[in-house]
């Protein structure tokens, strides 16, 4: 038999052995060399660490009394890694992005940073890992107890828990808290618990394999003795077993060390999808063997063996010694493993949600930055650590080391599985309020003490045998294994009954009831939306220095991490030297990293103390805009969009319409221009052929048809000038020959220049005498040539007996405003607009010789003089305004 | 014409595999947590512990194999994303 001593020096050289690992990741990661610790092999190894000792010694205690029952404790945790994508990924995405360092952190920052929820999750989470760590001490003390139970100078279990709690606690100590991680990340910690995952699973697949191959006769052997021995369930699908279920999926997320391994030290999100398959292949290859080791005990041991020994008491009953003590050596990992990551995880919580306020709350009276935070933390975590053991081993001590293992992990599962309505609630509600969070967790955690955690004493802590019997005060109804009269045979089911029950339906009454603040409201849209929205930056709001900011962070990130990350920040800002602006963006990332190391709820009060307000920002209020409101805005958006679009396709319609029109008025112009050049070239051609043909022509026809020669090509040659003038003054390239004149002077050219039209058709020009002598700089020549047009259109449209064209004229300080007003049928108010466009003539006239040219001319020599043309409607015939200045206006430009 | 087809497959290939990624799951929960799994043992009359053990360990490799199969394809997802 191992003595004693040999077995403590196995566990003091296996120990040492891990220091060396734990020391070794620890220098790879300060030099930065983390791709195998941040490799997802290790990472899935690490969340192995949900295989403690109960897995190890537990389950096969658990297969030999109930069957198959053990396995529920693996598939539920099978079912949640197997669909990550829709629940883990999501966890892990937010630990990520806001900085979570616990589970309790995780439901403090989800309900507005509270503290006081920090504060419930944290208890809750001691409470309900104390029996978990007793249940390792006690198993740890039974293995020993295996090997020295002949040996004379074996320990008391209470002396042996007690020394393995110690030792445990130092260990812990030593490489959990050695340094604040930026990230609560423990690189050394997670690599021992890796080879520590390797240690256990070799051992007990070791002991698996002798069993299957050494004690029976191969597989189809021990198959048939497992058909024989084990109890048979005779249906599998019953509420303890979906129950079970639950609980072991539920802690998967809700225990503190899994939360701590799964969401917390996971440096790569994609690291989870290796994990879904290889973690569940873990627990497969743990199981095994478990039934095989558990029929062999049974068969080989004595009536009455402790079942959750046979790992160790199998191997020593058939003399394999070193089988035993490989054994012995994969508990010990198991138990080891799990104390480690539990003691960091609740330290973590211990110091970032209640010791933490307590010193800020008592040092309200100075700044966070007068003293060193790093100290505090520290010293907190290292004696919340021995603390934590120390419950466990009480928890021993009072339950008196004999209840089965796995019972005691359970009483564990319900008491963690109270976080679990307000942490999905917190993930995918976003109504869920702080109050309704509270509210919901301290009826679960009430239930769970009064119907579960209590009752595991039997009698012998605060609860009494007469109260388990008949209930507080004698009252029947508050019996704790049948509240209110409900008589459920199993007490674990009793207890998720009526705990989960209460707490999810008081955490969903209370949050309807109430009102979310606005941080809170904040803080849901940034969790429930963690894929899709990105973090707002805040608004400056602060009142902080640089320089404060920097000795806050100083003492809580040191010294080297401080000013590594202000010199990245003042980088980023475009600042070759000194200290970053305080900005928004750059406060929130501060209060990140502090969250990474006191927890958001306490890093959001410091920076709150430092800044002067925890208030939130405009900013930050507009992203907490719920979908509706976006679709509401989106919806906004289209619809002005839409109004806007069927705006412009209206404009283009008429555009497209008035083009459409234009291009019928062009076709018809060079219908016209062909026309009225076909015209006279016909008369010139012709004449000239005669001229050429008839050698004895008189010298009276001579003269006759060279005169029609002459008369068209003059018209020719005026069509032709017209065209290009219009050319010439819409490109701007005419030349303006502005001279000081009389607005007399240009009447009267216009007059004399129409009197031979007017004559012809009897039309009587009143030009009116006050006009006479206005002086004005401007080119006569055009102007001229702009009342040429408006007179003779007049004449030539008035088709009344005896057309009647009226000049009167407006003088004005700057400008005069003269008007040439006709006696004829006047022009329809929907053509006013349309007779000053090229090549346009009213359709409604009859041909009047002319190609339209006219008006479009003057239109643009009134705009190259500074003035403008108009066509008014007036009660009878039709007005032209010319509006002219004065003097010619100076273009700046 | 082939390219806006091209990308409609694509976009079809991608919800699948998140549909996938939810059926096994649920499969899980099918196979371990329906009065289905009290069939394997009422169907034979001698209730034989061992058909129920094959079943179970078989249910949990296959649910492995569909999660290593596809935790490629989702990380790519998620790296996209």
């Amino acid at each position: 038999m191992l003595s004693f001593n040999l077995l403590v020096s196995i566990c003091i050289i296996y120990v040492i052995f891990l220091f060396g690992v734990a020391a070794f990741a620890e220098r790879q990661a300060e030099k930065n060399k983390l791709s195998f610790l941040t490799s997802p092999i290790v990472y899935t190894l690490s969340i192995s660490v949900y295989c403690t000792a109960w897995t190890f010694y537990g389950a096969v205690g658990y297969a030999a009394q109930n069957g198959l029952e053990f396995l529920t404790i693996y598939l539920g945790p099978t079912l949640l890694f197997i669909g990550w994508w829709w629940l883990l990924r999501k966890l892990v995405h937010i630990g990520r992005k806001q900085r979570i360092t616990s589970i309790a952190d995780l439901i403090s920052s989800r309900y507005g940073k509270s503290n006081s929820l920090g504060v419930i999750v944290t208890l809750l989470a001691v409470v309900g890992s104390t029996p978990y760590i007793a249940l390792q001490l006690q198993s740890l003390t039974l293995s020993f107890a295996v090997f020295t139970s002949n040996s004379a100078n074996s320990a008391s279990p209470a002396i042996t828990a007690l020394f393995t709690a110690a030792g445990l606690a130092v260990f812990t100590i030593v490489f959990g808290t050695r340094n604040l991680d930026a990230n609560e990340q423990h690189h050394g910690v997670v690599t021992a618990i890796a080879v520590e995952a390797i240690v256990k699973l070799v051992a007990l697949v070791t002991v698996g394999i002798f069993v299957v191959w050494g004690v029976a006769d191969g597989p189809s052997d021990i198959m048939t003795r497992i058909s024989e021995k084990l109890p048979q369930n005779e249906a599998l699908f019953t509420p303890r077993w979906v129950t079970l279920i639950f609980l072991s999926g539920t802690a998967i997320i809700c225990l503190p060390r899994m939360f701590q391994v799964v969401v917390v030290e996971n440096s790569a999100e994609k690291h989870l999808a290796t994990a879904s398959w290889a973690f569940p292949l873990y627990m497969l290859l743990m199981c095994l063997f478990v039934l095989p080791i558990a029929v062999a005990g049974l068969d080989i041991l004595p009536e009455g063996s402790n079942p959750d020994l046979f790992v160790l008491t199998v191997p020593l009953a058939v003399g394999q010694e070193e089988l035993a003590a490989l054994a012995f050596l994969g508990g010990f990992s198991s138990a080891t493993s799990m104390v480690i990551v539990a003691a960091i995880a609740l330290s973590t919580m211990v110091s970032n949600h209640i010791v933490l306020p307590l010193w800020l709350y008592v040092a309200q009276s100075r700044n966070p930055e007068s003293d060193d935070v790093r100290s505090v933390l520290l010293r907190s975590r290292r004696i919340s650590i021995a603390g934590i053991l120390g419950l466990g081993y009480l928890y021993y001590i009072f339950t008196g080391g004999t209840t089965a293992l796995a019972s005691i992990g359970l009483i564990a599962f319900v008491g963690v599985a109270q976080i679990l309505p307000v942490l999905l609630g917190g993930l995918f509600w976003s109504n869920a309020t702080k109050s309704g969070a509270i509210v919901g967790l301290i009826s679960g955690f009430i239930l769970w003490i009064y119907t579960l955690f209590l009752p595991s004493f039997d009698g012998g802590f605060i609860l009494t045998k007469d109260v388990l019997n008949n209930g507080l005060f004698g009252l029947n109804a508050l019996r704790p294994q049948a509240l209110f009269g409900l008589n459920i045979d199993d007490p674990l089911i009793h207890a998720v009954f009526w705990s989960l029950s209460i707490n999810t339906i008081s955490f969903i009454t209370i949050s309807l009831l109430t009102t979310q603040k606005s941080l809170e409201q904040l803080q849901a849209v940034q969790f429930i939306n963690v894929f899709e929205h990105t973090s707002s930056n805040r608004t400056s709001r602060q009142i902080a220095t640089p320089e404060d900011l920097f000795i806050l962070s100083q003492r809580i990130l040191g010294r080297q991490e401080t000013t590594k990350l202000f010199n990245n920040i003042a980088e980023a800002q475009g600042k070759k030297s000194g200290l970053p602006d305080p900005t928004g963006a750059f406060i929130e990332t501060l209060e990140k990293e502090f969250s990474g190391s006191v927890g958001a709820a306490t890093a959001h009060a410091m920076i709150g103390q430092i800044t002067g307000s925890d208030s939130v920002s405009v900013e930050e209020l507009i992203a907490v805009a719920d979908e509706t409101a976006q679709i509401m805005e989106y919806s906004a958006r289209l619809e002005r969009q839409s109004k806007e679009l069927s705006k412009t396709a209206n404009e283009l319609r008429k555009a497209n319409e008035k083009l459409t029109q234009l291009s019928q008025q062009k076709d018809d112009f060079l219908s016209q221009v062909s026309h009225e050049l076909r015209t006279p070239m016909t008369s010139i051609r012709s004449f000239s052929e005669i001229l050429k043909n008839e050698e004895t022509i008189d010298s009276e026809k001579l003269n006759h048809f060279s005169s029609i020669i002459n008369d068209e090509s003059k018209r020719l040659t005026r069509l032709l000038d017209e065209i290009l003038d219009l050319s010439f003054l819409e490109s701007g390239r005419i030349k303006l020959n502005l001279v000081p004149t009389t607005l007399s002077d240009i009447l009267d050219k216009a007059i004399s220049a129409t009197q031979q039209i007017a004559e012809e058709k009897d039309a009587l020009i009143i030009s009116e005498p006050k006009a006479q002598n206005i002086q004005l700089i401007t080119d006569p020549d055009r102007l001229s040539q702009v009342f040429i047009n408006l007179i003779t259109n007049s004449i030539k449209y008035t088709n009344t007996r005896k057309p009647e064209i009226k000049i009167n004229c407006i003088d004005h300080e700057h400008y005069l405003d003269i008007s040439v007003l006709d006696n004829g049928p006047g022009i329809p108010e929907t053509e006013q607009e349309l007779i000053f466009e090229k090549f346009s003539r009213l359709n409604t006239k009859p041909a009047t010789g002319g190609v339209g040219l006219g008006l479009p001319i003057s239109l643009e020599i009134m705009q190259n003089l500074g003035g403008e043309l108009r066509c008014l409607s007036v009660l009878s015939g039709a007005e032209f305004r010319v509006n002219l200045p004065k003097y010619p206006i100076v273009d700046n430009n | 014409m082939s390219k806006p087809s091209s990308s409609i497959n694509k976009k079809r290939a991608k919800r699948k595999i998140k549909e996938l990624a939810f059926i096994l799951p649920a499969l899980g929960v099918f196979f371990f947590l329906t009065p289905f799994i009290n069939t394997i043992i009422t169907s034979d009359t001698s209730t034989d512990i061992r058909e129920l053990l094959y079943y179970i360990f078989g249910a949990w490799a296959l649910l492995i194999l569909g999660a290593y199969s596809l935790s490629r394809k989702l990380t790519n997802e998620g790296d996209k994303e």
